[in-house]
């Protein structure tokens, strides 16, 4: 099985092998004719003016911390997909189930679903207090001066 | 066959002092070139039929030819022009920028999403890399692709690339949760992160035919959440692959190019070469989760050789539908675009992640399930379509115009 994790391994530095080698070789061959304007950064051929480093509106970062939050509990979901299948007895059971035999396993079943229903709830209550506090809203203000209202009327 | 061969070739050297190969040995070479020579080729390939793909359709889409001069055939070799082009074309570092980070950025990008790769099966036998936790380790690879683009971003001291690199990072950071949460579903009808096993779950033989097409998850007979997961799934993967009407971080009309402003040549192109090598991957696992892999061509002796063909006609045909949908859509805002993914795509991951575990409990591949399913199915289009013919629509309080009103409409 582990085997597989080495062919990962290999197949990684292959493709940073093949990303890095026409970089190297291709520079033999390429022109390199380098001056002021042309390592200017693009501006639609204005001088630049101040820093790209700015401050950035603190969306960006709100999203980011509703996505940690999310990411993590979904994460958690992951291995309780993965054996819920056994908890409700599996292909087999679903088989003897489409054959008409009787649901011995109903109640492991449940307790499984109940368990991740409890933990659904929890993700949806936070899911709802982002909501309502409107963190996951995108503020667009659209301000618009009196005489361009007055314009579009008329 | 090929390992015999290549044990055969590495002895060679090694007989001339009397000994044999290391196994370790024979096991790199054989992995070197399942991946680094088929795979590469698979994708180099991939990479320049889907980039002219793209360009013809597009064409065709808008009454236009395309490109026609490069190749004998409808301009096919116009991709190989135009790498060689931008393998000639002249290096740029601008001249403000952070140069390690701007120099490992599309290395990131590039060779992230090429790691997905490795995990993708074609066929049963077909694969360089069978993981258990494939699903896991494609998602896991397409994020590396998002710390590229913030990257990329920042260090290019461009304004331009850093508003794409920042709106790409919330973008995808975004749909990462969707993409997630729908392919849920399937790994609890699996019960399996492995996608040989999901995709040999979904089989389904009468006699020697493989009649899988009737029981892939992708329907509402298996389970209507799923469904529902399987469209919601592939609007997320548009997000993630960065596709039209999604693609905000590379707006041309507003940002130039997005966070690979301030790349030209060959940098650049890898960039390029990332997204369709994206797009690739999340309608690949598209394929296997929802619409049985390489299972479903009812074809009883030869089917199972034509298999990897019939998995990729599926990959290539949900390509197909994101092409087209590049030139249907318009382009969402970015409010839209928060909307979607956290007040749309996230409540009905959660419904239909709870509502499969119901699903499966009790009704799933039993008779009262699938007719159940059918009747769910027949009911939605049932309604979509009254929906859909229905002339009062309410859109900001005016009923919707009609086709036949607008096209009679004199200009």
């Amino acid at each position: 099985m582990y085997e597989n994790y080495a062919h990962v391994l290999i197949f990684a530095l292959v493709a940073v092998g093949v990303v890095v080698a026409p970089l190297i070789l291709f520079a033999l061959i390429r022109p390199v004719r380098p001056d002021a304007e042309k390592l200017s950064a693009y501006e639609c051929g204005e001088r630049v003016v101040g820093t790209p480093w700015i401050q950035f509106n603190i969306r960006y970062y709100l999203v980011c911390l509703v996505f940690l939050v999310f990411e993590v509990e979904i994460l958690l979901l992951f291995p309780w997909a993965l054996v819920y299948g056994a908890f409700i007895g599996g292909p087999e059971q679903v088989e003897a189930l489409a054959q008409g035999a009787a649901n011995t396993s109903e109640a492991s079943g449940g307790m499984a679903f109940v368990a991740m229903f409890i933990f659904m709830v929890i993700l949806a209550v936070g899911l709802a207090y982002d909501w309502g506090k409107g963190y996951l809203e995108w503020e667009t203000e659209i301000t618009t001066s009196p005489e361009i209202e007055e314009k579009e009327v008329a | 066959m090929i390992e015999e061969a290549v044990r055969f070739v590495i002895n060679i050297p090694f007989g001339f002092f009397g000994s044999e190969a290391p196994e370790w040995l024979v096991f790199v070479h054989c992995s070197l070139i399942y991946g680094g020579v088929f795979m590469m080729a698979f994708i180099s390939v991939l990479a320049f039929g889907s980039v002219w793909a793209e360009r013809k359709i597009s064409a065709w889409m808008q009454a236009r030819l395309g490109p026609m001069e490069v190749g004998k055939y409808q301009g096919c070799l116009q991709t190989i022009a135009d790498a060689l082009k931008l393998l000639l074309k002249e290096d740029i570092l601008p001249a403000a920028a952070d140069k390690p980070l701007f120099t490992i950025a599309p290395i990131l990008v590039f060779a992230g999403s090429l790691m997905s790769y490795v995990a993708i099966p074609f066929g049963p036998n077909l694969k360089v890399a069978d993981l258990d936790i494939g699903v896991f380790y494609i998602l896991g690879t397409s994020a590396v692709v998002v710390v590229g683009i913030i990257i990329a971003g920042w260090s290019s001291y461009s304004k331009w690339s850093i508003y794409g690199g920042m709106r790409a990072a919330a973008q995808y950071v975004s749909y990462e949760i969707p993409t997630a949460l729908h392919l849920l579903p399937v790994i609890i009808m699996a019960g399996s992160l492995n996608l040989i096993e999901i995709a040999d779950e979904q089989q389904f033989f009468i006699g020697p035919v493989d009649c899988s097409f009737l029981t892939w998850n992708l329907w509402p007979w298996i389970n209507p959440f799923a469904t529902v997961s399987f469209i919601m799934y592939y609007i997320a993967s548009l997000a993630e692959t960065n596709r039209t009407p999604f693609d905000l971080a590379e707006s041309e009309s507003e940002l130039v190019a997005g966070s690979h402003t301030e790349y030209s040549g060959i940098r650049w192109s890898f960039f390029f070469l990332a997204e369709y090598a994206d797009m690739f991957v999340v309608s690949a696992l598209g394929t296997i989760l929802y619409l049985g892999g390489w299972h479903g061509l009812p074809i009883p002796v030869i089917g199972p050789y034509l298999a990897p063909f019939f998995f990729l006609f599926k990959v290539l045909f949900l390509m197909f539908i994101a092409i087209w949908l590049r030139w249907t859509l318009p382009r969402l805002r970015v409010d839209q675009l928060t909307y979607l993914c956290w007040k749309v795509l996230l409540p009905f991951g959660m419904v239909t992640v709870t509502g499969t575990a119901l699903w499966q409990l009790y009704f799933y591949k039993t008779p009262v399930g699938v007719i159940l399913g059918t009747v769910i199915a027949i009911g939605t289009i049932w309604a979509m379509i009254k929906i859909y013919r229905s002339e009062s629509i309410p859109e900001k309080g005016k009923p919707m115009a009609r086709r036949d009103q607008v096209a009679a409409t004199p200009s």
